[in-house]
């Protein structure tokens, strides 16, 4: 287990002091090109109700900000400020930043800046930015791109959820296939790399945007996300959080326009949901691995241009701190797709099995460049994937519940429409509540997840009630049509189908109630 | 900005009124000033801190917005940092707008909104309460 959010941050900042001498106010103003005379004109201030120079009101509010990067170095970048100066600093006094946690789930700091006496000059709150996904190579994912883009990003995924892929969805359960000018559409869009940061052709968005997203794509048939969701979530993540700078250059940019699609080979024949137990293994050969091993249900394998394959490297450590995770390009010699698999829905996705024979790949292949760290750096992966699967299936109930309205309007038994039922009502009543509540849960992980860089327990919470919550509105929604519900003509018999994985992959449910409780029991 | 040479005034501003843009560089000379004011424990750091943009913000302030009648106070700040990441040589580009006006206990109160870019990465984006005296 790692730390949840409320246990990672510090109780409070790192106190910092700057004497605000002629000199250093000098230099400020200089900085600032602020020459105004009350700073620096001790005549002039003289003549003033101040009597003396005072120091800019910003040299203590950047002190702040100085204590919050000292307190937490890269790994949690500032995101939003609000402060109010309370009282003029005169030059020559020494002034003392500070603060204290005041809401862990947010990230959110009390944070002061006093005098020597203890007379604040300044009030306010700072709150941190998350290190999950990462624009800036430390681990960052404050908002990228800004909210009235983001705004327009939405509009954009509504029209084409509506226009494009709601009308394809026929066509993709016939030809179990999405058609090639969709996924062209979708690079166009963006879609590959929209949580790939910016620094590398993606637009960076944070775990809530995301989930946004995802929820506004979930309303359309889950195949379609399925062709970009490795390279949004588990794909890439690993690359994006731990990768050195050379692999995230050679990798990322393409990853982010969907020339290469990235796919996760974790999951093995025996060793699913406990990964710890993996098989693959990787031998040390001079400067290179050989890798050897099978991975089983890898999404979009078929397609995939780069794996990010789990193997052990190290055979005496049983457990997680023998894995590493390699970075293997498909093609490579020894690495074999198999043919795809059989699913009960979701047809257009594409699962294969992933057969590694004695691969050769170089040392520098593991992320970020230190054997070891594989294990743990796919918990962190799927921490945020959860978040993903959840907000998909929130999207999903949305759909299941207009689908399960429309026809309960039109439908009519007994001359009247079966809406009018109210055992019809109290199905329909069940499933917006229960969508409201998978909602809430989603949104509550992702602002965790951006604002402390973890939320174990809370994406397990979002996923587990989520897609649990989706299984019962898929049930309803094909109870509500009646005998329509069980014929292929009818969106909610496929989505029936398609939303039933969504309780498997990523952890089961079963998984998710085991965190969950380890780290209540733990606490 | 104004080309006037009239001081700006309360009346004089417009709520969602843009005005102007401001271009500065992150040179060395910004760098080492920021480093002999507040010090620097990361010699590799290879962004610049978050403070050198409120810095930046301000200059822009108080260059794009001239002349100004003696006696402004800056009475409150907000701050939104992106995950952008600036470094050392960026050339920043500084919005400034007015966000809003009010007279409160015969005080003027203006709050200008300022966005930061750094090519078009938006790097953060501001709010200064300001007092302003005329």
């Amino acid at each position: 287990m790692t730390e949840t959010s409320h246990e990672s941050l510090p109780p409070t900042l790192r106190a910092l002091e700057l004497a605000t001498s002629p000199e250093v106010t000098r230099a400020y103003a200089e900085l600032t090109a602020d020459f105004n005379p009350i700073h620096v004109d001790a005549d002039f201030a003289a003549k003033t109700p101040f009597g003396s120079p005072i120091a800019h009101g910003t040299m203590a509010l950047n002190l702040v900000l100085e204590a919050a990067v000292r307190t937490f170095g890269r790994a949690r970048p500032l995101r939003d400020v609000s402060i109010r100066f309370v009282r003029p600093v005169p030059v020559g006094r020494t002034i003392r930043a500070g603060g204290r946690l005041a809401d862990p789930s947010r990230g959110t700091y009390e944070v002061f800046v006093e005098m020597e006496d203890g007379l604040r000059t300044l009030e306010g709150t700072l709150t941190l930015g998350s290190h999950g996904t990462d624009a800036t190579g430390d681990g960052m994912t404050s908002e990228a791109i800004d909210r009235e883009t983001f705004g327009q990003l939405c509009d954009m995924v509504d029209r084409f959820v509506a226009q494009r892929l709601i009308p394809n969805e026929e066509r993709v359960e016939e030809e179990d296939r999405i058609p090639d000018e969709i996924i062209a559409e979708m690079r166009e869009l963006g879609f590959f790399g929209l949580t790939i940061p910016p620094e590398y052709g993606g637009l960076g968005l944070t775990s809530a945007q995301e989930a946004d997203i995802v929820m506004r794509l979930g309303r359309a048939a889950l195949a379609f996300r399925s062709v970009f969701g490795t390279n949004v979530g588990i794909g890439a993540h690993g690359l994006i959080m731990e990768g050195t700078e050379e692999q995230k250059r050679h990798y990322l940019p393409r990853m982010a326009t969907g020339e290469i699609v990235a796919s996760f080979a974790l999951t093995e024949p025996d060793a699913g949901s406990d990964s710890a137990s993996l098989r693959t293994k990787a031998v040390r050969d001079g400067d290179d691995y050989l890798i050897t091993g099978s991975k089983r249900y890898i999404t979009n394998a078929e397609r995939a241009g780069l794996f990010t394959v789990m193997a052990r490297t190290d055979p005496e450590q049983p457990g997680a701190d023998g894995i590493s995770a390699f970075l293997v390009p498909a093609g490579s010699p020894g690495l074999s797709i198999g043919k795809n698999d059989r699913k009960m829905g979701q047809r257009g996705t594409t699962t294969s099995d992933v057969t590694f024979d004695a691969v050769r790949v170089p040392a520098r292949a593991i992320i970020g460049g230190v054997p070891g760290r594989g294990f743990r750096m796919a918990m962190k992966v799927l921490d945020r994937g959860r978040i993903h699967i959840a907000a998909l299936a929130v999207g999903a109930c949305e759909r299941l519940i207009g689908e399960m309205v429309a026809y309960a309007k039109e439908r009519k038994q007994f001359g009247r429409p079966i809406a009018e039922f109210q055992l019809i009502q109290a199905m329909i009543a069940d499933s917006h509540t229960e969508h409201l509540a998978a909602r809430a849960l989603v949104e509550k992980a992702a602002a965790i997840y951006d604002a402390a860089g973890a939320a174990r327990v809370e994406a397990s919470c979002a996923k587990y009630f989520a897609t649990e919550a989706v299984g019962r509105i898929a049930d309803r929604a094909v109870q509500v049509h009646g005998g329509a519900g069980y014929m292929r003509d009818y969106a909610v018999e496929r989505f029936y189908r398609d939303v039933r994985v969504l309780r498997i992959y990523e952890g089961t449910s079963q998984i998710q109630q085991i965190v969950i409780a380890r780290q209540l029991l733990k606490d | 900005m104004s080309t006037e040479t009239k001081v700006w005034t309360f009346d004089d501003f417009e709520i969602g009124a843009a005005l102007g843009t401001v271009e500065i560089v992150i040179d060395a000379h910004r760098m080492d000033l920021w480093t002999r004011i507040y010090g620097c424990e990361d010699d590799a750091r290879e962004s610049v801190p978050p403070g050198l943009l409120v810095a930046a913000m301000m200059e822009g302030y108080v260059k794009g917005i001239q002349p100004r009648p003696p006696g402004n106070v800056h009475a409150g700040q907000t701050l939104a940092f992106t995950a952008h990441r600036v470094r050392s040589g960026a050339r920043l580009s500084l919005a400034f707008s007015c966000l809003g006006k009010e007279l409160k206990r015969e005080r003027r109160w203006i709050t200008f909104g300022v966005r930061v870019h750094d090519g078009a990465h938006l790097a953060m984006a501001g709010e200064i309460s300001s007092i302003w005296a005329a």
